[in-house]
């Protein structure tokens, strides 16, 4: 049996206790050799990894680092093509299904098309601020994201599909009495002043009200209309006059639209 | 990371709520303590920015909250007290809607929207429309939302008012979590549940705010 490191080195000072001359030592000094401390078998890499364990932990990245856009560009483009996501398939059905219906009556009566407008821009607008005064539209505006850019991104996404179904209306008409294409100017006409209307009564009044007072407005004037000997046409001014007055309160609108924090404040 | 009510004076029109606020908050947990009606929400409005200054400034690492506008937002989470007027859609669309006002990368959004479904105990109701949702899930969504862009000031208005208790216990963890790198100002009126936790407590009285640092 091999003698354990303690008998080596009681043997070893037992040696040195005796008389020795330097070859006697020479010899104790090569036995010495054998306490001499081993190269670890580990490999480093792997005594690294082991320790690793023990170091303090690295802070915690976040992912607010690397994982927001920093270009207010890039983020107002995201917010704005969000807002389409806030139109739910029963707003799309619904507005188009207004407009197939409204068409068949307005041809009926011998109406221009552009009757339709005003109620579903006002209808449409309502809806886009639908959550105005509650705790989700608090989250919204919570975000980093401008309350003109909240109405603005809304009010052209009702105004895009807006134009796209008075386009789809006028086309309809065209194929089946050879409508002129022109007859679209009634709608846009129509859909920019009442959309400026709604969206500035919206912006100082609050959603619900603006669009109800817009609404009772449409309601006079289609009393107006009918109560006339004259063709049935809603509008009590121009295309081109109408078209720039909406412009005008639309860009109005998107002045005051600091104010619309306050008025959802009233209304909630 | 420093928010500092500069002798600030906030309400709704020109009829001031809290007055003369005049304390400063760094990286933490902060609690808002007050009977009902003392203006926790108030506060918690005025500290998103949502009511403007009557009088004095909010101050965020030195510079005007309010003049920074959506610079300032772009750090903060909020969640509030009530729930509700969210739009008829399933949860994960609306926090990959709420992602991209958050100014979450697209190629990250996906992800982070499924972390903090996670975090906030979501998996089970994420397709579900948050209109269907019980109050306590809907405040779990706030907390979720409020989390997304991972902000440096988490505002939490009465966070775990319908939480059941095991998931009391398991928000008052995420919390201390949460208030080790980035300020956490939570309006409760439950304070015994948080507080030892807390940096501070801000006590809210007939309009004026008193804080007691730990």
């Amino acid at each position: 049996m091999r003698p354990t490191e303690l008998e080596r080195a009681d043997a070893i000072a037992r040696d040195m206790a005796e008389p020795m001359d330097a070859a006697d030592l020479a010899a104790i000094l090569n036995r010495l050799d054998d306490f001499s401390p081993a190269a670890p078998l580990t490999p480093p890499g792997a005594l690294i990894e082991r320790l690793r364990g023990r170091l303090p932990a690295p802070s915690r990245q976040r992912f607010r680092e690397d994982g927001l856009s920093a270009s207010p560009l890039a983020t107002t483009l995201q917010f704005m093509l969000a807002q389409v996501w806030l139109f739910r398939p029963v707003w799309w059905g619904a507005t188009t299904v207004a407009t197939l219906i409204g068409l068949a009556l307005t041809k009926w009566v011998g109406a221009t098309p552009g009757l339709l407008v005003p109620p579903l821009v006002a209808f449409s607008l309502a809806y886009s601020m639908r959550e105005a005064g509650t705790p989700a539209w608090e989250v919204e505006l919570s975000c980093p994201v401008r309350p003109y850019q909240v109405v603005l991104a809304r009010a052209l996404v009702v105004l895009g599909w807006m134009t796209v179904l008075g386009a789809i209306a006028g086309s309809i008409l065209h194929f089946i009495d050879g409508w002129q294409i022109a007859t679209l100017g009634d709608w846009l006409a129509g859909m920019l002043l009442f959309a400026g209307a709604s969206l500035l009564g919206m912006v100082c009044t609050g959603p619900r009200l603006g669009a109800a007072l817009v609404l009772a407005g449409w309601v006079a004037l289609g009393i107006r209309a009918i109560s006339s000997t004259a063709p049935l046409h809603l509008w009590v001014l121009p295309n081109t006059t109408a078209a720039l007055l909406g412009a005008a309160c639309l860009a109005g609108a998107l002045l005051m639209a600091p104010r619309f924090g306050k008025s959802v404040h009233q209304e909630g | 990371m420093r928010l500092t009510f500069a002798a600030l004076s906030c309400g709704y029109g020109r009829t001031p709520v809290l007055t003369d606020l005049s304390f400063t908050l760094r990286r933490g947990l902060w609690l808002i303590t007050g009977p009902n009606g003392s203006g926790k929400s108030t506060l918690m409005r005025c500290a998103v920015g949502l009511l403007p200054p009557i009088a004095g400034r909010l101050l965020w690492d030195g510079a005007d909250a309010y003049r920074l506008a959506e610079r300032y937002r772009w750090h903060l989470g909020y969640a509030p007290q009530e729930t509700g007027g969210s739009p008829d859609m399933p949860v994960r669309a609306y926090l990959h809607y709420l992602a991209a006002l958050k100014g979450i990368l697209p190629a990250r959004r996906a992800a982070r929207v499924n972390e903090v479904i996670t975090i906030a105990s979501l998996t089970e109701v994420a397709d579900r429309p948050v209109p269907d949702l019980s109050g306590g899930l809907q405040q779990r969504m706030g907390l979720a939302q409020a989390l997304l862009n991972d902000p440096d000031l988490l505002l939490l208005d009465e966070p775990a008012v319908s939480l059941d208790p095991e998931e009391r216990v398991r928000f008052r963890q995420l919390l201390l979590d949460l208030s080790a790198d980035r300020i956490v100002l939570t309006a409760t009126n439950l304070p015994d549940e948080l507080d030892g936790m807390a940096s501070g407590i801000i006590r809210l009285s007939s309009g004026r705010a008193i804080l007691t640092e730990a």
